[in-house]
């Protein structure tokens, strides 16, 4: 349940941060709901709640990197890897929970992998997580031959239909925003995003705690990746190919601060799902497909302009 | 072969033939020797490739070789040609890695006696005898538009779904497609065309998305690999199947689902064993004086044309009925 101690402790950081990217949200999805008698069909609003799920879930562990002034380029091959173990072990018979479960450690794995590459000798994230998104996207491919995992249990289908992804991600992102708000670690990663130095002065082990953020990406990937892959009915090696920055763009429209020590889970979903939201007007629109990056990318500077514009009053207050 | 084998192979060979023209008695008939040199070893496609031109030799009696590089490089490939001519092979058919970096090495074999042959992949500029190829990509995109122009009673709104908006075999697909639909006035296409990365969601989505604008689509034509299933499994969520026609080119293994459900009515595809399986044929029949024909009906695989060193298989229909024979 979230109920209200939740919404009070995200309502003050709402007030704020997050106030653009929501009100863009709000206002393109009410115009479009207007004008558009496409947008607003069940069978839409369904497929825009399963992209905006399955993005939005990867931009908050993404929200958690960025929070700790990192970044996680490998997400959308962590996605895929996990995809991959889980429906492969459902085709060979597993059951498909206890094959999911599988899928999740993947990508907690792979999270780990990075993070321990990334607190080793300070390695700098884009250069380590850069490697992984080729290696784990490489691993899936020469693992299964290419082939897709696409005979997959109905039950586990469900799981990415209509809008149980969106519902999936509300929870998520509710439980990582709670701890960001509450939490021992949450205040740890704001801590180390902040200042490493001043963190590890202050008793904040480091290393540990950015090695458990990109466990919790990889974790945020796998989950992405399952309700993927049901929702394709297909496991395949290229699931979610580039979509990396997708992701990274999602955050930064949230209001997340791409030089760390600041940000919203809240914003990254926000941000997720006016990715969405627009990519799905321009299509309905028939705008042709070479003008959504003037779209997409023009949102970015806005939001990074707004974003400037709202530090500097707060400073002045 | 690891390089050591190679090297000792380069040394025994001319030893041993050296060694057998002075002792041996003479060969009644030297066994004819047609060799395959792929683009790169490890491929599913080599396999199945393999798998026709083993049946060829069988049924022709003739030895016939499989060789690739390890890597998909165009020197690996010379160097395979190179040792070929050294062992006066009869025929060498090669898929080469670059069309411009082979043509010496094929000059070279030509002039020592050794007929060279391309297929699956050309070199328009080399001396090559001729090329075998399934259709090509124009004829690939016009044979789905007709079929499925036919499987919605030529008449209603068609949408047609590639992959990147820049990949040139895909807008030669696009192309064919456009060719062929132009021939039914009942046919209207829907602009724009969707683009879907050859991402399989974003196949999924956009093929939803537009039967949200276009509720009275009947039919999707498409173009890349990934879009055929994935258009397939948003018409059966949408619960469509039969009212929605899907078309397209797509693995077999990829879409067997959506096409016992109905969700996708057919592919146009060829198939490699086949295309390597003929080709075999072909160039043995060359080495005993015939020429290819244009137009002749081969058995297993149809009308082939010829013309311009260019020798074309047409492309195979897959549906519910036959798809399990193809295990790509």
């Amino acid at each position: 349940m979230l109920g209200a101690v939740e919404a009070q402790a995200l309502l003050p950081l709402a007030a704020r941060r997050e106030l653009p990217a929501l009100s863009l949200l709000v206002v393109a999805v009410t115009t479009l709901l207007i004008v558009n008698p496409a947008f607003r069909t069940p069978d839409n609003l369904a497929v825009l709640a399963q992209d905006a799920g399955i993005l939005g879930i990867m931009a908050c562990g993404q929200a958690l990197v960025i929070i700790t002034a990192g970044i996680d380029l490998s997400v959308g091959s962590m996605l895929a890897l996990s995809a991959c173990v889980a429906g492969s072990l459902m085709m060979r018979g597993m059951p498909w929970l206890v094959a999911s479960l599988c899928g999740l450690v993947a990508g907690v794995v792979a999270g780990l992998v990075n993070g321990s590459l990334i607190t080793y000798r300070r390695l700098p994230p884009i250069l380590v997580t850069l490697a992984t998104l080729l290696l784990y996207r490489g691993l899936t491919n020469v693992a299964t031959g290419a082939a897709p995992y696409n005979i997959l249990p109905e039950t586990f289908k469900m799981i990415g239909k209509g809008t149980a992804p969106l519902v999936m991600m509300v929870a998520v992102g509710g439980l990582i925003a709670l701890m960001v708000a509450r939490g021992r670690l949450g205040r740890h990663i704001l801590a180390v995003g902040g200042s490493p130095l001043a963190a590890r002065l202050s008793g904040v082990p480091p290393d540990a705690v950015l090695r458990r953020v990109y466990a919790i990406s990889g974790l945020c990937a796998g989950i992405a990746g399952l309700l993927l892959a049901a929702a394709n009915g297909n496991a395949q090696w290229n699931l979610a190919d580039g979509w990396e920055l997708d992701v990274i763009a999602a955050t930064v429209i949230g209001g997340v601060r791409l030089t760390g020590g600041e940000g919203s889970i809240l914003g990254a979903m926000f941000g997720a799902m006016i990715i969405v939201v627009l990519r799905n007007a321009l299509f309905l629109l028939g705008v042709p497909v070479e003008q959504y990056g003037l779209v997409t990318g023009g949102v970015i500077v806005l939001a990074a302009l707004t974003e400037q514009w709202r530090r500097r009053v707060e400073s002045r207050q | 072969m690891n390089r050591s084998a190679r090297i000792l192979t380069a040394i025994l060979v001319p030893v041993l033939v050296i060694a057998l023209c002075g002792c041996a008695p003479e060969k009644k008939a030297k066994e004819r020797r047609i060799a395959f040199v792929f683009k790169v070893d490890g491929l599913l496609y080599s396999e199945v490739c393999k798998r026709g031109a083993m049946q060829a030799a069988k049924e022709l009696g003739v030895r016939v070789d499989y060789l690739a590089p390890d890597k998909a490089e165009v020197g690996k490939q010379i160097a395979i040609v190179e040792q070929l001519i050294a062992e006066k092979t009869d025929a060498i058919v090669i898929s080469p890695n670059d069309a411009d970096a082979i043509v010496p090495v094929i000059r070279k074999a030509m002039d020592a006696g050794v007929k060279v042959f391309t297929w699956d992949s050309d070199a328009p500029a080399s001396q090559r005898i001729f090329y075998v190829a399934a259709a090509d990509d124009v004829k690939i995109g016009e044979d789905i538009a007709d079929a499925l122009a036919k499987d919605i009673g030529e008449k209603g709104k068609v949408q047609i779904v590639s992959g990147g908006r820049g990949a040139a075999n895909l807008n030669l697909h696009v192309q064919g497609m456009e060719k062929a639909f132009a021939k039914y006035p009942g046919i209207t296409l829907v602009q724009p065309y969707i683009y879907n990365d050859d991402d399989n969601q974003k196949a999924r989505t956009m093929a939803i998305a537009a039967l949200q604008k276009d509720p009275d689509i009947v039919g999707f034509a498409c173009a890349n690999s990934p879009s055929a299933p994935a258009v397939g499994e948003a018409i059966t969520s949408l619960n469509k199947i039969g009212a929605v026609k899907v078309w397209g080119l797509a693995l077999p293994s990829e879409t067997r689902q959506y096409l016992k459900s109905g969700a996708v009515s057919g592919l146009m595809l060829w198939d490699p064993a086949k295309l390597t399986y003929y080709t075999a044929k072909v160039v043995n029949a060359y080495l005993d004086g015939k020429q290819p024909e244009d137009g002749e009906q081969v058995e297993g695989i149809g009308a082939v044309s010829f013309s311009n060193g260019v020798l074309l298989i047409p492309g195979v229909t897959i549906t519910k009925e036959n798809v399990d024979e193809f295990d790509f």
